[in-house]
C-alpha cells in the first residue's frame, strides 16, 4: 500500500454566492488547487466530486469548465460526509496504485433553498414526523443539560470560540466575534439551541490534489494522509445514548489504529460542529477528553487558538460555514494550510498532526448515516 | 410468504410496502386501548416501530405485527421553531416505551415537558400540515422522575 499525500489545496470564501452555478463554485478551487500543486490539468487521472444537492453530473459540469474530459469522474453523495467520502475514494485510488494523481472537489449551494433547515429525505419515517437536523442536535443538548454535563453558557461558548477563530479567517462566512449573551439572546431555533448555535445557510467549494508520496516537487508544501476511514451508522430500534454517537467513536478508533498515533498527538482538529452541542459531544466521541469531560475541556481553553489541541481553528462549520458536501474537503484544505504553515493569523504554531471529522444525515434509528475521519501528518 | 419460500424464478419479486403513508401507525390493543402498531421478530424477539418486514438484529423475515406498550418515559424533547418539514412551532420528543422501543413523537406544544417524565399515547384528530394523528402526553398522576 502506497503512502498518499495532499500536494495542493484551495477553497472558496464561503458565503452566499447567488450569482454562481455549481460549475462556477467548483471550478475555481479546482483550478487554484492545481496551481498550488504545480500540476497541469492533463496530469489528472481521476476526479472525485462530493455534493448533496448539485443534481446529476455535478463533477462533470465542474471538469468541463477546465476543458477536462475523458478521465473518470465519480459523483458522491454522503450528506455532510460527501466531500470527505470523495477524499476517501481518492486516497484509496492512489494507495492501491490505480492512479498517481487525482483531484477531489467538494461543493454545495444551500442558498438554492432560500434558508432554514436543509431538506432531508422525505421517505424516512422520522423525517415524515417532523425531524430536522436542528431538532436532533437540540434533543442531544437537552440531554446534555439534563445530565449535568454542562450549562447553556458552555453551549454558547462553543459558538463564541469558533466565531473568534472565524474572525481571523478570510474564508469564513461569519467574521464577527460574538459574546455568550449575543448567542443566548439570539432567535430560538430548536430549544435550547439558538440561531448563533447553528451553522449558517451558505455556498462553498474546496479542492485537493492527491498523489502518491514522492509525486510532488521536492521541497513543495505537502501533507501525508495517515488515515482515511469511512463508516456508516448502525441501526437500533431500541434505546441509544444520544451523547455517545457510536459512528464517530468507532470511526475515530479505526483512524487512530490506522495512523499509529492517538488523540493526544493531535495539534489541530477540524470537527463537525454543525451545532454548538456537536463540538462538545465529539470531543468525547473522538477521544479528545474523557467521557463527561467536554465542558471542562472547553473551559480550560486547550481547544481555542493559543491552546495545545486547537479545535476548529478555521471557525468550524459554525463560523466558516457548512455547504454540506463541501465541508469535508474544506476541512482538509484548512488542515493542509495549518500543517504547511500557511494559515496566517489563525496558524497553530508548530502544528504537526491533525484530524478532520465530518458526520451527518438524519435517518431513523441511526446516530448518523455517514462519518468520515482523516488523520494527517506534516512532511518535513 | 417470505421471499425465501419461493424459487427465484417462480414469482416475480415485489418490493416491501414501506412508504410512510402506507404504514398504519395505530391499532387497538387487547385491552381495547389505542396502541402504536409495531412489529416483533419471531426469531429473536426484537421489537420495532414502525412496523417492518426485516429484523434489524438478525435479518430474519418472520416479523409479526404487535401492539406496543402504551406508556413510556420521555428520553429527550425540543420545541422546533424553524423547519423544512412542517408548520412551526411543534414539539418533538423521543419516548422510551416500556417494551424497549424508542419512538419519535409529537408532544403537546402548549404543555410543559421534563426529561424522565412518564407519558402515554394519545390519539388526536388530524392536525393537518402532515403532523401525525397521535402523540404522547404526560401521565398527570405519576409526575416527573428524576432518575432517568
Amino acid at each position: 500500500m502506497r503512502d498518499v499525500e495532499v500536494i495542493g489545496a484551495a477553497m472558496l470564501r464561503m458565503g452566499k454566492h447567488l450569482e454562481s452555478t455549481y460549475a462556477g463554485l467548483g471550478s475555481a478551487p479546482l483550478l487554484a488547487a492545481l496551481h498550488s500543486a504545480d500540476v497541469g490539468r492533463d496530469d489528472l487521472e481521476a476526479l472525485f466530486c462530493g455534493h448533496s444537492f448539485g443534481g446529476m453530473l455535478a463533477g462533470q459540469r465542474i471538469a468541463r469548465e477546465l476543458g477536462l474530459g475523458g478521465l473518470p469522474v465519480t459523483n458522491v453523495d454522503n450528506a455532510c460526509s460527501g466531500g470527505a467520502t470523495a477524499l476517501h475514494l481518492a486516497v484509496e485510488a492512489v494507495r492501491s496504485g490505480k492512479h498517481d494523481v487525482v483531484a477531489v472537489v467538494g461543493v454545495d449551494q444551500l442558498t438554492q433553498f432560500g434558508g432554514g433547515t436543509i431538506p432531508l429525505v422525505a421517505e424516512d419515517w422520522e423525517v415524515r414526523q417532523g425531524m430536522v437536523m436542528p431538532a436532533m442536535y437540540a434533543m442531544r443538548a437537552q440531554r446534555f443539560l439534563h445530565e449535568g454535563r454542562g450549562t447553556r453558557e458552555d453551549l454558547a461558548s462553543v459558538s463564541v470560540k469558533n466565531r473568534r477563530h472565524g474572525a481571523l479567517n478570510p474564508y469564513a462566512q461569519f467574521r464577527k466575534e460574538v459574546t455568550v449573551d449575543d448567542v443566548l439572546s439570539s432567535r430560538p431555533i430548536s430549544d435550547p439551541l439558538t440561531l448563533l448555535q447553528c451553522c449558517p445557510t451558505g455556498d462553498g467549494a474546496a479542492a485537493l490534489i492527491v498523489t502518491a508520496a514522492g509525486g510532488a516537487t521536492p521541497g513543495a508544501p505537502r501533507v501525508r494522509i495517515a488515515a482515511s476511514v469511512l463508516h456508516s451508522g448502525q441501526v437500533t430500534a431500541g434505546f441509544r445514548d444520544m451523547l455517545w454517537p457510536e459512528i464517530s467513536a468507532s470511526s475515530a478508533r479505526d483512524a487512530y489504529a490506522e495512523a499509529g498515533f492517538g488523540p493526544e498527538d493531535l495539534d489541530v482538529i477540524e470537527l463537525h460542529d454543525a451545532f454548538s452541542i456537536a463540538e462538545l459531544v465529539y470531543y468525547e466521541a473522538l477521544g479528545l477528553c474523557e467521557r463527561g469531560g467536554a465542558s471542562e475541556m472547553l473551559r480550560s481553553g486547550v481547544t481555542a487558538l493559543g491552546g495545545t489541541q486547537v479545535v476548529n481553528p478555521s471557525g468550524g462549520l459554525l463560523a466558516k460555514g457548512h455547504p454540506v458536501g463541501a465541508s469535508g474537503v474544506a476541512q482538509a484544505v484548512e488542515v493542509f494550510w495549518q500543517l504547511t504553515g500557511q494559515a496566517d493569523a489563525r496558524q497553530v504554531p508548530g502544528a504537526r498532526r491533525a484530524m478532520s471529522h465530518v458526520t451527518g444525515g438524519g435517518i431513523t434509528g441511526l446516530d448518523h448515516g455517514a462519518c468520515a475521519i482523516h488523520l494527517y501528518e506534516a512532511v518535513s | 410468504m417470505s421471499i425465501t419460500d419461493q424459487g427465484a424464478a417462480a414469482t416475480a419479486l415485489e418490493p416491501y410496502l414501506d412508504a410512510p403513508e402506507s404504514i398504519a401507525a395505530l391499532t387497538v390493543g387487547a385491552d381495547g386501548a389505542t396502541r402504536l402498531l409495531g412489529s416483533e421478530c419471531a426469531a429473536c424477539a426484537t421489537r420495532f416501530f414502525p412496523r417492518r418486514h426485516i429484523c434489524f438484529e438478525c435479518a430474519g423475515t418472520d416479523v409479526q405485527d404487535l401492539p406496543l406498550a402504551g406508556a413510556g418515559t420521555l428520553y429527550t424533547w425540543t420545541t422546533v421553531r424553524v423547519s423544512a418539514a412542517m408548520a412551526v412551532p411543534y414539539a418533538l420528543g423521543y419516548v422510551d416505551l416500556d417494551d424497549g422501543v424508542r419512538v419519535l413523537t409529537h408532544l403537546d406544544p402548549d404543555a410543559t415537558h421534563s426529561i424522565g417524565q412518564r407519558v402515554e399515547l394519545q390519539a388526536v384528530s388530524e392536525q393537518g400540515d402532515g403532523a401525525p394523528a397521535w402523540r404522547f402526553v404526560g401521565l398527570s398522576d405519576e409526575g416527573g422522575r428524576s432518575d432517568a
